[in-house]
């Protein structure tokens, strides 16, 4: 059921808010979820489905690794963290992006006024 | 440890624990949120979606999914196959047929072409031939001076050496004091540079130095092979430094090769130096085949552009013995066989015909196939399967069936490679090297592959074509949607017709060919008939004696000419012999080129010289082939006499020389007057004297491969110069004998051996055989490239008609309900049987026509091969074509009988 004030990822970026999810330690998947949805203040659905794909491609580009572990709850879960090509990927990646929102922040705030 | 990247993937199972665990979490927070139990569980079911789709989707890119899903893929492939036998085994025995005959001739073409030769670096080796300089493609060995000059200028090459076939290479081994009779066995003489250029070492000993190698004098040495190191000297070790009696003089051995050396064909047993005369030195006539080793790195293209400015110079500065001679640098495994290359790669050709007829009739089966399937399909597209997934699988699919194809090929082609063996000229190039070795199974391997793919791909063009509504709605209905398919499979029975056309086209000219040799009259009567060999070695028979127009002269002793006639007298004696006769050059066996000699007819002005012979020497442009015989040679040969005396025995060197000629001749040089009578001169020795014509004898061929009857001239042995010219001396030291026998001829082969002992003890029997058995040889490379085409044209025609049967089958089958129609509206059988065959006749008739054409477009290269009839023989063409449309109708027959029984009220209702 598509709710207004949730907002569908953009397309890319769920793998940057993945690594930046996992800068603060390591996280199975479900945790990454959970902490994109908390952090921003459940604006930002998650798709539990495209979620592991995304996992997968970003462990096998090197950025994150991964290995079995348990959860809070005693539960056997997948852990991932951040490899250090990941961290610098994820500066690199954080950088752009802050430019791209400057940017098209840029180009929309003289559209408005001349509204 | 951490592994590294590629290998960094999880297995289905793994990722399914790691799933599963999500999903448990999920359902917990879901219930801390106080849901009940299946509501936790649905709601978490429902956030992840499709799970297999996540699966798949988490694993794209991952190798061992990939791997997974063709895996998977192939055993439903392997299923479907076990589902449809009847479709499996036309599948199967289509691929292994036309697998099959690829992997006989890449076989052949591999041992010849693709095995490096067995030499250090082989690719370096290379033969420098001589060629006329107005026709660089016709390549001939050279002469001694060409040699000399390449030897001691080429700079392109580490060591240039040589080989010819001289005479004293014809080796007879005396007769042992232990009674071991004389022996004749084959050597080879050759250059010292060139066991160096060859890079071979010996197993014992050594190989000649150049300064036993000297003109005119030579030292007596030999090298022998490992195979006479063991037959005639029992392996003795101590064998270097012993001599023995070869050609009548005492031969010191001073090597023996190694057991893998055979250069010059298994049956050569020793190596003598060249056996250079000064007259050979100075003649142009050539015989003699440079081999040389190129220096590192040097390209054949170089040592080219330098044997060229070489020869320039040569032909500059000594017109008299290389005017109009150039050179032609060749890779030695190219040279080596040159004559089996062309057949070879036809036979390829052909084959990949075969196999491309198999390839269309799999591709149909499957097109037919695809049709039940498109509801499958359908329903994989409609959940999401992308079109090149589709591909894949179906190239998955079809790729079961390659193997076992390529499976049953490989078996075919190795019971197949048995039978070739059995039946192959001995004479084939490394014959007992041919197997079925990697590189053999690697071309199979990369057939099966492409295969697979190629017939894989038609039915996917099909399919991917897909409507999908349509199909999903149509399911299972056979309506109208077949027309494109339709029109695909008419194509692919059109290519087959077309391929199988060209094929039988070719395989009918050799075959009409060969029954043409066959048939064509040898001129004499060859049941019956011995032959052997009766030859002394050149030292002891003739010494050179001046020069005659560029060819050495040579003095002949009288000697060995007295010895034939004692040894036919004696023949004669043996019971079981009803006549004995000798000839100079094998008897119907001298092959293409047989001593021919220029001549004069008395009265009559001279011929214009002929200067287009610039190969060899200025000729006067009336030559007939020159025999030398005895008495009673026609007589023995069943030769007729058709007018005049046969020579006697008073036909002697005193006596008014004489002459016998052919009819051939008679009719040319002589058609309104009677030739008896008539004087000519032979123009082959300054020395000879006019001949007066006594006879005319009926043609005889000189090979059965004989493609023009030429002129022919029979003098008494008795009756020849004293003096004779050039390398043809060869022709004087020996005589092949014919015996006509009463019972079976070998039968007296040992009483004949006896007697020529106790005539000539130093010289054997050489060569005793049938003269039908010579015959046979001369046809046996024909028949077996004559076998192996229209093997492979029948298997084309045979794979050509399941093509057509399957598509009128399939064809009568889906029109069932619209035959149904037209008959329960009053059409009649006729009316249904004329409509299908319209629609057979232009399948036919265009695939056909494109047959003809590309026939007539491709035949031309096997024109070399054919005999007593063209390219476009129209007796063939017919013939093949008549045939063909037979088979196309009894393929048709069948279904069609099929569809004119249709009950009209069984094929309405018919689904």
């Amino acid at each position: 059921m598509p709710d207004p004030d949730r907002i569908q990822l953009l397309q890319g970026t769920l793998d940057l808010l993945v690594l930046q999810t996992l800068v603060f330690g390591p996280q199975h998947g479900h945790g990454i979820a959970t902490a994109i949805q908390r952090t921003s203040e459940d604006v930002l659905l998650v798709d539990h489905g495209s979620l592991y794909p995304a996992l997968q491609r970003l462990e096998r580009a090197g950025l994150i690794s991964s290995d079995w572990g348990t959860s809070d709850n005693n539960r056997k879960a997948r852990f991932y963290k951040l490899t250090r090509t990941g961290r610098a990927r994820l500066t690199a990646e954080t950088g752009k992006w802050e430019k791209m929102v400057r940017a098209v922040s840029q180009v929309l705030k003289p559209g408005k006024q001349e509204v | 440890m951490r592994l590294p990247r590629w290998l960094r993937w999880r297995t289905e199972r793994e990722l399914d624990e790691e799933i599963q665990s999500h999903l448990e979490i999920e359902i917990q927070a879901n219930l801390a949120r106080g849901l009940s139990p299946d509501e936790a569980r649905y709601a978490a079911l429902r956030r992840l979606g499709n799970r297999t789709y996540v699966k798949e989707s988490a694993r794209e890119g991952d190798p061992l999914f990939s791997i997974e899903t063709f895996a998977r893929d192939v055993l439903y492939g392997v299923r479907n196959l076990r589902r449809n036998p009847g479709f499996t085994v036309a599948a199967v025995v289509s691929l292994a047929l036309g697998i099959g005959a690829n992997t006989l001739i890449f076989s052949l073409l591999d041992s010849t072409f693709l095995k490096p030769l067995a030499f250090p670096d082989p690719d370096r080796l290379a033969v420098i031939w001589t060629v006329p300089v107005e026709n660089p493609d016709q390549p001939s060995t050279a002469s001694i001076s060409t040699y000399f000059a390449f030897r001691d200028r080429a700079t392109s090459f580490e060591s240039v050496g040589a080989y010819n076939g001289a005479a004293c290479g014809v080796g007879t081994l005396g007769a042992e004091q232990d009674g071991a009779p004389a022996e004749r066995i084959l050597g080879q003489t050759l250059s010292p540079s060139l066991f160096r250029s060859l890079g071979v070492k010996p197993l014992m000993g050594r190989t000649f130095d150049d300064d036993e190698d000297q003109v005119d004098n030579v030292a007596p040495v030999v090298v022998i092979s490992h195979g006479m190191w063991q037959r005639r000297f029992a392996g003795d070790p101590a064998i270097v430094g012993k001599t023995f009696n070869l050609n009548r003089a005492n031969t010191t051995v001073i090597g023996v090769m190694p057991a893998d050396f055979t250069f010059f064909g298994d049956r050569v047993e020793f190596f003598l130096p060249l056996c250079l005369t000064g007259t050979q030195v100075l003649s142009r006539v050539g015989g003699n085949t440079i081999v040389g080793r190129l220096k590192p790195g040097v390209s054949t293209k170089t040592a080219q552009a330098e044997v060229d400015a070489i020869s320039a110079q040569l032909a500059a500065g000594d017109p008299e013995r290389h005017r109009g001679l150039g050179a032609r640098v060749e890779t030695l495994q190219q040279a080596a066989y040159r004559d089996y290359r062309s057949p070879l790669l036809i036979l390829q050709g052909a084959v990949a015909f075969v196999l491309l007829i198999g390839c269309a009739n799999v591709a149909g089966l499957l097109l037919a196939r695809a049709a039940s399937r498109r509801t499958e399909v359908a329903v994989r597209a409609a959940l999401g399967a992308g079109r090149q997934r589709i591909v894949r699988q179906l190239v998955a699919e079809s790729l079961p069936l390659s193997i076992l194809g390529g499976v049953l090929g490989l078996i075919l082609s190795w019971g197949g490679l048995k039978l070739f063996l059995m039946f192959a000229p001995a004479n084939f190039p490394r014959l007992h090297e041919v197997s079925l070795n990697l590189r053999v199974l690697g071309f199979t391997g990369l057939v099966v592959m492409l295969t697979s793919v190629v017939f894989a791909v038609v039915p996917a063009i099909q399919t991917s074509k897909l409507d999908l509504l349509h199909s999903l709605r149509e399911s299972g209905r056979s309506g109208t949607d077949g027309i494109a398919r339709q029109r695909l499979r008419r194509a692919l029975v059109t290519g087959q017709i077309a391929l199988a056309t060209m094929l039988l086209i070719g395989a009918g000219l050799m075959i009409n060919s060969f029954i043409h040799v066959q048939r064509h009259d040898v001129g004499a009567d060859p049941k019956n008939l011995l032959t052997f060999d009766f030859r002394w070695p050149i030292s002891e028979a003739a010494k050179p004696a001046g020069k005659y127009r560029g060819v050495g002269l040579w003095d002949i002793s009288p000697r060995p000419a007295q010895t034939f006639d004692r040894v036919a007298e004696r023949l004669r004696s043996v019971p079981g012999i009803i006549s004995a006769a000798a000839v100079s050059m094998s008897p119907l066996n001298s092959g293409s080129f047989p001593l021919s000699t220029a001549f004069f007819i008395e009265g009559r002005p001279a011929p214009a010289p002929n200067t287009a012979a610039a190969g060899g020497f200025q000729q006067p442009d009336q030559t007939a082939s020159y025999f030398a015989v005895t008495p009673n040679f026609f007589a023995t040969m069943k030769i007729p006499l058709l007018r005049g005396r046969d020579f006697n025995d008073r036909d002697t060197t005193g006596a008014p020389p004489v002459i016998i000629i052919s009819q051939t001749m008679a009719r040319q040089f002589f058609p309104k007057e009677n030739p008896i009578g008539q004087r000519v001169t032979l123009d082959l020795v300054p020395d000879e004297r006019p001949r007066e014509i006594i006879a005319v004898v009926g043609d005889t061929v000189t090979t059965r491969l004989e493609r023009e009857q030429a002129p022919a001239v029979y003098v008494p042995h008795l009756q020849q110069t004293a003096r004779f010219t050039g390398p043809w001396m060869y022709f004087r030291t020996g005589m092949y004998f014919v015996l006509r026998t009463s019972g079976e001829p070998m039968s007296v082969a040992q009483a004949i051996k006896q007697a020529v002992a106790e005539i000539d003890p130093a010289t054997p029997a050489a060569d005793l055989r049938p003269l039908e058995q010579s015959l046979d040889d001369q046809v046996r490379n024909m028949r077996i490239y004559m076998l192996l085409l229209g093997i492979f044209g029948a298997a084309a025609v045979i794979l050509a008609a399941t093509g057509i049967y399957g598509v009128m089958a399939y064809s009568v089958a889906e029109r069932t309900r619209d035959i149904g129609i037209r008959m329960a509206l009053g059409a009649r059988s006729s009316d249904v049987l004329k409509m299908i065959f319209s629609q057979v006749g232009r399948l036919i008739g265009v695939g056909m026509a494109i047959g003809v054409a590309g026939a007539v477009a491709l035949t031309g290269l096997i024109k070399s091969a054919l005999y007593g009839i063209t390219a476009t023989d129209p007796v063939t063409y017919a013939g093949v074509s008549l045939l063909l449309v037979l088979v196309a109708l009894i393929a048709c027959a069948i279904p069609t009988r099929r569809a004119v029984r249709v009950d009209p009220t069984i094929a309405l209702r018919y689904e």
